[in-house]
């Protein structure tokens, strides 16, 4: 991604929740929870969702990507009453990931690959866009404020600071949720932020590079 | 804020490679949608609007791409290429960034890769590395894959770079490349057209697939615009929170997105509507703009001349609004005859002489995505 200016940041924004999921671990908050990992990344995600003691059966048609980006976006909003403070079309997404939807671009491309077979499904190809995520988020916790997804060969936590104090700093957008999530077969990774204006929140740490950096370091480490 | 001025533009699409040759054909009626066998993509006859790969093909070789990159990636550069040619700017300079819009980039190498790239070129960040390489570029171009209103996002996200004072020159570029991939991916959909599509007719039955690339230089130095001068005002996204595949029934999401943008500026001229004339869409369109208050506002969607060219299509769109007002001409909306949306709105039948000062250009794309951008002019 490019060198964002690095103008100094009038640092009024913070990280009001956040959440992370990796292989036998998830972070809300910082707080750590345990989940067995037997090597199979769909099984992970769906015990995950087994565990949240959700109905919500769209869930099962979602492709891996979007099941990681719902459930991290379950543990980022669990008990967070965003409609109380805001208007659903202040609430923005800023995302980004490595692969874009190339695990199911794969999959797509695997029933088209035979003439003898050719048998291209519907369900499977809406997959192949990586906004769908913001698409099941928005509909999942009722956003309507603008999307981006960006692609970026890995996370850039100062291009995503940026970006975000400036959305909310120059629109009427007022709180942001800040999002990395990559799904591939050789692995998953998902981040979300939760952006809010100090005034409107009981403070986190400041939005920064080094704030989000930061916490998705402690995590990978853990 | 700093002003957002157009500065020089390029669209390469099955009407020609640059802006001047698409327009004229606009103006004279000639759309780049064919029927025919396109084996590579479809095992039966279909509508298409494709590039002349000869002409591509020699394009590419003046500047010897034709090996060495994809023809994704030659359209992006030949796109870039033509849009600077006839400017100061230096690309290479740390105030120079590039964006580039696309949904599916490099993805036919999935299956069709005879040239042997390597595995990574598929991705998007790649083709960014390999844009950015090409020119010199200090700063790796940002990309934004955002379904069908990726072009309108990366406007947007340009103008306020601008606006803010984080660059001095924007290059936006999108490209999308018909494949077998996203024809057969829309064909399972049954959301294409067996004939020519007609955006917001009555007998409308689907949308037309088109490719191309495109390209628009943006900067704040006002004295890099040409007469008539045009400035990009503001744009923004909404999403509907509705359906990930169909689009709001009530036109929620770009219902938002126009609002935001106009912002109680009632002065449009003209609309450039996303139009893709499946049954769905259009109709949502007419409910948002009569819910707006813009019904007698003349619209019309480009996607008849040109088809759905997908992460392309914000951006050649725009540069066809650009020449609507550098010409004041509306463009017909090729393929309507009679209406067929649940509101009535005022969609151009004929190309005809008129003031255009203001134009709104809109898109809607699959996620719940829509986005909206309004340009100006102002004759120096």
């Amino acid at each position: 991604m490019p060198q964002y200016y690095s103008r100094k940041m009038t640092n009024k924004y913070c990280i009001t929740s956040f959440s992370m999921i990796g292989k036998g671990k998830v972070s809300q908050n910082g707080l750590m929870k345990k989940y067995a990992y037997t090597g199979d990344d769909l099984l992970y995600l769906k015990s995950i969702y087994k565990s949240l003691g959700i109905n919500y059966p769209k869930f099962y048609k979602m492709d891996p990507l979007c099941k990681l980006a719902f459930l991290s976006g379950e543990f980022l909003l669990e008990g967070i009453d965003l409609k109380s403070k805001y208007d659903p079309s202040q609430i923005a997404l800023v995302f980004s990931n490595s692969a874009s939807s190339l695990f199911t671009d794969i999959n797509h491309t695997n029933t088209i690959l035979d003439p003898d077979q050719y048998f291209p499904k519907p369900a499977v190809f809406v997959y192949t866009l990586p906004n769908i995520m913001l698409g099941e988020l928005s509909i999942r916790h009722t956003l309507k404020g603008e999307n981006v997804f960006f692609v970026s060969r890995q996370f850039d936590a100062g291009f995503m600071s940026e970006y975000t104090h400036d959305l909310l700093n120059t629109t009427r957008l007022k709180a942001c949720i800040v999002g990395w999530v990559d799904y591939l077969d050789q692995g998953f990774e998902s981040a979300m932020f939760l952006i809010e204006n100090m005034d409107a929140a009981k403070c986190g740490d400041l939005l920064s590079p080094e704030n989000l950096e930061e916490k998705i370091h402690t995590f990978a480490n853990l | 804020m700093r002003k957002t001025f157009v500065v020089a533009d390029n669209v390469i699409s099955s009407l020609g490679f640059s802006t001047a040759k698409n327009f004229q054909n606009l103006i004279c009626g000639n759309s780049g949608i064919k029927i025919g066998d396109y084996p590579h993509l479809y095992p039966e006859k279909f509508p298409a609007s494709l590039v002349d790969k000869n002409l591509l093909n020699e394009k590419a070789g003046n500047l010897h791409l034709q090996e060495s990159h994809t023809i994704f990636e030659q359209l992006l550069i030949l796109s870039i290429s033509d849009a600077i040619k006839d400017l100061s700017l230096d690309i290479k300079s740390p105030d120079t960034l590039i964006i580039l819009a696309s949904t599916k980039g490099n993805v036919d190498l999935l299956k069709n890769n005879p040239k042997g790239f390597k595995a990574d070129r598929v991705h998007l960040w790649r083709s960014a590395q390999i844009v950015g390489d090409y020119f010199g570029t200090a700063q790796t171009p940002l990309i934004i894959s955002n379904a069908c209103i990726s072009g309108v996002m990366a406007l947007i996200a340009a103008q306020r770079f601008i606006a803010q004072g984080k660059y001095k020159y924007m290059i936006v570029a999108g490209c999308d490349v018909l494949s077998e991939f996203i024809v057969s991916g829309f064909q399972s959909f049954m959301s294409l057209s067996k004939d020519i599509c007609r955006p917001f007719d009555n007998k409308r039955s689907g949308l037309s697939l088109g490719e191309g690339a495109a390209t628009i230089v943006l900067s704040s130095q006002e004295e890099l615009a040409k007469t008539p001068n045009l400035q990009i005002i503001a744009g923004a996204g909404s999403n509907d929170a509705n359906h990930i595949s169909g689009p709001s029934r009530t036109g929620e999401g770009l219902f938002i997105a126009i609002n935001e943008v106009l912002n109680g500026n009632p002065d449009v001229d003209f609309i450039s509507a996303h139009g893709t004339a499946t049954p769905y869409n259009d109709d949502m369109e007419s409910i948002a703009l009569k819910r707006l208050g813009l019904e007698n506002i003349p619209v019309n969607s480009f996607k008849g001349f040109i088809g759905h060219t997908m992460g392309a299509a914000g951006i050649i769109e725009s540069i066809y609004c650009f020449e609507t007002m550098r010409h004041n001409l509306l463009i017909k909306s090729a393929g309507f005859e009679n209406p067929g949306t649940s509101e009535k709105i005022n969609v151009v039948k004929q190309t005809q002489a008129g003031n255009v000062n203001c134009v709104l250009k809109t898109a809607s794309g699959f996620g719940g995505s829509n986005a909206a951008i309004l340009f100006t002019k102002n004759d120096k």
